[in-house]
């Protein structure tokens, strides 16, 4: 079953993590990825995926052809992710400042978290999804969390970091990699969306990422 | 928690935002610690040289960093992840603090990643400059630190303290024996090339097809006594030197030589000028010797 999962819906009716999803039947579109390099390069298509979200739903890149869609390396435990200090853009409130920057930009974008934390912490798929569900709850993260239990998704993105960010347009071409933000006033994911959907070039296209390493196997 | 540097006369102050030592000395398993308990891994201590500063001069204040075995935190370029440690220094009215002097980093070669800090311990200097006006008395100055600590996981970490310097009148440059653990994070500084004796470090054209931007670093020096030479990249935004990584020199008739392509990328500088920049290591250890270049290159 298809899901889209637009930023809107994301922000209005979500109740669960990684379940507050609007149901919509889309035509089978090509998959976006078809002509994917084997790692992200900005400017090509980016690479496919198809995870589980924390209730088990699958969600693929190729579903939200189309729309925006963003990316954002998650890990429960890493303080600038979900864990709870001053630095975390989850628990300061930086990525709910984020969607609804992104909302007043397009309503229909797409934001997903990637948790490829399973080698890093030494957990099965689901110990970690149930880790992220209860942290999901108590923050009020509403976004799907999607769940890449053999970390091969981190390795066709090299995320290096949590949080490592990914601004992929309409067309499945990656058009932005790196930083959630500068640490201070800018935030690239929103400029990378906002110049995406006005057509301009997205500068700077690649930053680098801070925070907590993200281990592949 | 707060920490006040009271320096003794030619003693360096070091008062720590300390941890009781049976909790220092505890090993901890990530199950037990809180993404923001990276103070528990990484005591903070504020050194000064001998306590003073003469108005119109420039003094560094040492944040010394000491990380617990198998724990490090970043150099200004963490490499694949990591951040870099932040220092605040609230400086009053006329008083300069200036960008954070890194001593060279270590290497971290893991099978997923490459990351560049510090283990142990690490002085972080920072440069205070004393107004030539300022009046004879002591000047305080609130310090902030935070730092990433990681080991496998990572942890948030911060301290505050404050150092007490007592102003000499101008001019007085009277000698003063320096304190021992500023001159041994001085000494880990990198040598800036201009004063590294034949060492050159330029941007040439090259025609291979594989590199579409057609240019690459190259870096020349005598090799001294190091039989492994490195080159490891500084942030330099909009400019990349390699992948990131480390890139080994050949060493031939006692002189090394460092190629690495170069990609460069007006529209990631991020409002900086196109530089490429990094260090020239010689051999693996924090206390083996470093030069560090910075040079502009054409867009």
């Amino acid at each position: 079953m298809r899901r889209i999962t637009s930023l809107a819906a994301v922000l209005g009716l979500a109740t669960l993590a990684g379940a507050a999803s609007v149901a919509t039947a889309l035509p089978a579109p090509p998959p976006a990825a078809a002509k994917a390099p084997a790692v992200a390069k900005i400017g090509e298509a980016a690479p496919a995926f198809t995870l589980k979200d924390l209730d088990g739903t699958e969600h693929s890149l190729a579903d939200f052809k189309g729309k925006i869609v963003v990316l954002e390396w998650f890990c429960p435990t890493c303080p600038y992710s979900g864990g709870k200090s001053r630095n975390s853009i989850h628990t300061t409130g930086q990525v709910k400042s984020l969607l609804e920057g992104l909302k007043k930009v397009d309503e229909d974008v797409v934001y997903l978290a990637i948790d490829s934390s399973t080698y890093k912490m030494g957990m099965s798929a689901d110990d970690l999804a149930k880790k992220d569900k209860e942290l999901a709850e108590k923050l009020g993260i509403k976004t799907p969390i999607l769940i890449d239990a053999d970390t091969k998704v981190a390795k066709a993105y090299q995320a290096k970091t949590t949080p490592h960010c990914y601004v992929i347009d309409g067309d499945g071409v990656l058009r932005y990699m790196g930083a959630f933000s500068d640490q201070a006033e800018t935030n690239y994911v929103l400029k990378a969306v906002t110049a995406v959907k006005n057509g301009s070039t997205v500068s700077p296209a690649e930053t680098r990422p801070f925070g907590c390493g993200v281990k592949v196997k | 928690m707060p920490a006040t540097i009271r320096p003794l006369s030619l003693v360096l102050a070091l008062f720590a935002v300390a941890l009781p030592a049976a909790t220092a000395r505890a090993q901890f398993g990530f199950d037990t610690l809180e993404p923001s308990d990276g103070a528990k891994i990484v005591r903070m201590e504020l050194l000064t040289n001998d306590g003073t500063i003469a108005a119109g001069a420039t003094e560094y204040v040492g944040v010394r960093l000491r990380i617990q075995p198998g724990w490090h935190v970043y150099w200004r370029n963490p490499g694949d992840s990591g951040t870099e440690p932040r220092v605040r220094i609230e400086a009053p009215l006329g008083v300069t603090v200036g960008s954070i002097a890194w001593p060279r980093p270590i290497v971290f070669e893991q099978p997923e990643e490459t990351t560049y800090g510090y283990a142990g311990e690490v002085v972080l200097l920072v440069p205070v400059t004393a107004p030539a006006d300022l009046p004879v008395g002591t000047l305080t100055l609130p310090v902030e630190a935070e730092w990433l600590v990681c080991k496998r996981a990572c942890l948030m970490g911060d301290a505050t303290g404050s150092v007490s310097l007592r102003v000499r009148p101008a001019g007085d440059n009277r000698v003063r024996v320096p304190g021992d653990a500023l001159a041994d994070a001085v000494r880990r500084l990198p040598t800036p090339i201009a004063k590294a004796a034949g060492v050159t470090a330029v941007v040439e054209p090259i025609s291979t097809p594989e590199v579409a931007t057609g240019r690459r670093l190259v870096v020349t020096g005598p090799a001294g006594d190091a039989d492994r030479v490195r080159f490891i990249p500084d942030l330099t935004p909009g400019v990349k030197a390699g992948d990131g990584h480390p890139v080994d020199a050949t060493i031939a008739d006692g002189r090394f030589r460092i190629e690495v392509p170069m990609t460069v990328e007006p529209g990631n500088a991020l409002d900086t000028p196109l530089e490429v920049a990094g260090l020239v290591l010689f051999g693996p250890l924090a206390t083996d010797r470093a030069i560090s270049f910075r040079i502009p290159v054409a867009e």
